[in-house]
């Protein structure tokens, strides 16, 4: 029986006369890989922070894992109360401290979350699936490459061991070669983790490929949604996003 | 005798009052964004708490360090909660004039309820000097350059080390980013901003002491030369303001010493001008760091 680990019922939130979500509806299922796909500006990255609880909406509902309604809840709370971990677009991670640092800083959480030595063995882990983080433990973040700064953008959000993991265009600005591992490491993870994902991501094909469920939105409305495969298969969303008819 | 070497102390003293003064300035702007054009008349306020509270309860160095930081430490939790908590980070100029009226308030307030005349500090450390040789030093002049060296010290150490440290620095880098791993933005900023307004009420004790007299006005010159700081050295590095306060000092006193009194804030001026005509971003110029 699938389960929701999150839930947005209604969503409608307005930047001055700019419309960006309407009528929103998202669900992400509990060990799921779900999809958004959608061109700029459909709204895609504003759910993802209205979820995370950077920005507030003007009508609607978030629900959390147990159904409780957190649509006020401040953003530290999502993360230390309901696992809620966003790597937003541009991956927010400290470019002026090390990489030691901006992990202290998720292991911090993990601790809160779990225990010190459940954090440890995140850690451990991670450092394994990424060499690069022990590698350049005491370099400063913002002289990693594009891909080693989004290895530490989510690997900083996997530390806070959260249940559920929302990804922002993670591939934005990366080789084709270096998202394929970034998703192939991710996948590896997930397998040993109860994790659910949410990913946000321009490239469709990719999306669909790597998610179990796929929400397509267009000017700030949901307009196609179910599992990716069936999605993948809609006329019109393979002839508008994928190019073929 | 050489004038050099007592030059250099008064230099140092000066630099040191500026130092303090513009540390807490540039935490304020790190961490917010925001230029706290009112935050001189915290050394005010807080050199005025000190006065009343061992006016009151005596105590001399204990109360009057307890009735500053007092003071300070409320008026920064009031700056936050009332004015500066209620804009958001791209309101740079509704902040500049919010802060320069509760800048005014702070002064004109002082001024009707306790007075414009001259009030007298009491005293926590002697301010006649004891010859040393090549220069002559009161206890008030060393205490204020070990304090600030002290507070100075602990202040970067806590940035750099401590776990709120690294929590300040991140609000001061990205807001947003700090949010999403659990540092609560609100919280760090009000504590930085109360610490930022207690170094101005120990550099309100320390001048208050060494100058024997204050009136509500004392604030104006101190933030003109703290200003003067926080723009030549650039926001962003805590080291590159203490070593440009200290410059500062220096250059004032070497001024006055050499060229004459009327040089002393012109000199300043003319530093200021060429390091912006050459850096704009400032000497140390970036987003906040220790060292």
């Amino acid at each position: 029986m699938t389960e929701a680990v999150l839930k947005v019922v209604g969503a409608h939130l307005q930047y001055g006369v700019v419309r960006a979500l309407q009528d929103v509806t998202f669900e992400a299922t509990r060990g799921h890989v779900t999809a958004v796909v959608g061109t700029n500006g459909a709204g895609k990255s504003t759910l993802m922070r209205a979820i995370a609880g950077l920005v507030q909406l003007n009508k609607g509902r978030i629900e959390g894992p147990d159904g409780a309604d957190v649509t006020r809840m401040p953003p530290d709370r999502r993360l230390t109360d309901l696992g809620l971990a966003l790597v937003p677009e541009g991956r927010g991670i400290f470019h002026h401290m090390s990489v030691d640092e901006n992990l202290a800083m998720g292991t911090r959480i993990g601790i809160r979350r779990h225990s010190e030595a459940s954090a440890a063995e995140h850690l451990a882990t991670l450092r394994r699936l990424f060499p690069i983080l022990e590698q350049r433990h005491a370099q400063l973040a913002g002289t990693l490459s594009g891909g080693e700064q989004q290895i530490l953008g989510i690997s900083r959000a996997l530390l806070a061991q959260p249940a559920v993991l929302l990804l922002d265009e993670p591939s934005m600005g990366l080789a084709p070669l270096v998202v394929e591992r970034l998703f192939q490491t991710l996948a590896e993870y997930r397998k040993q983790n109860d994790l659910t994902v949410v990913l946000v991501e321009q490239d469709t094909e990719l999306a669909l490929e790597l998610s179990d469920d796929a929400y397509l939105m267009e000017q700030g409305r949901v307009t196609l949604s179910g599992p990716s495969n069936e999605v993948s298969r809609s006329p019109a969303l393979r002839e508008t996003y994928l190019g073929v008819s | 005798m050489s004038i050099l070497p007592q030059t250099l102390v008064d230099g140092l003293v000066t630099g040191s009052s500026y130092t303090l003064l513009a540390l807490g300035f540039a935490l304020i702007y790190s961490i917010s964004g925001f230029l706290n054009v009112a935050h001189a008349e915290f050394y005010m306020i807080g050199a005025y708490g000190a006065i009343l509270v061992t006016g009151a309860i005596g105590g001399a160095i204990f109360g009057a360090a307890a009735g500053a930081l007092a003071v300070t430490v409320i008026g920064g939790a009031l700056l936050y909660s009332i004015v500066l908590r209620r804009l958001n980070n791209q309101q740079h100029m509704a902040a500049f004039i919010a802060t320069a009226g509760v800048g005014m308030f702070l002064q004109y307030g002082t001024a009707r309820v306790l007075g414009v005349r001259e009030r007298e500090f009491p005293q926590i450390a002697a301010t006649r000097g004891i010859d040393l040789g090549l220069v002559n030093v009161s206890p008030a002049q060393l205490l204020v350059i070990v304090v600030t060296a002290i507070f100075a010290a602990l202040l970067m150490q806590w940035i750099r080390r401590s776990t709120m440290g690294r929590d300040i620095r991140a609000v001061a880098e990205n807001e947003e980013a700090a949010a999403l791993v659990g540092v609560r933005v609100r919280r760090i900023k009000l504590i930085t901003i109360c610490v930022a307004t207690a170094l101005a009420g120990v550099a309100g004790v320390l001048l208050g002491n060494l100058y024997g007299v204050l009136t509500p006005f004392v604030g104006s010159e101190m933030g003109l030369n703290m200003f003067v700081v926080v723009l030549v050295a650039g926001i962003g590095s805590l080291g590159g303001v203490v070593f440009t306060g200290l410059a500062l000092g220096l250059v004032q006193a070497l001024s006055i010493a050499y060229l004459g009194s009327q040089w002393q804030y012109f000199a300043g001026m003319i530093v200021l001008l060429l390091v912006l005509l050459v850096r704009p971003q400032g000497l140390f110029g970036r987003r906040l760091r220790s060292g």
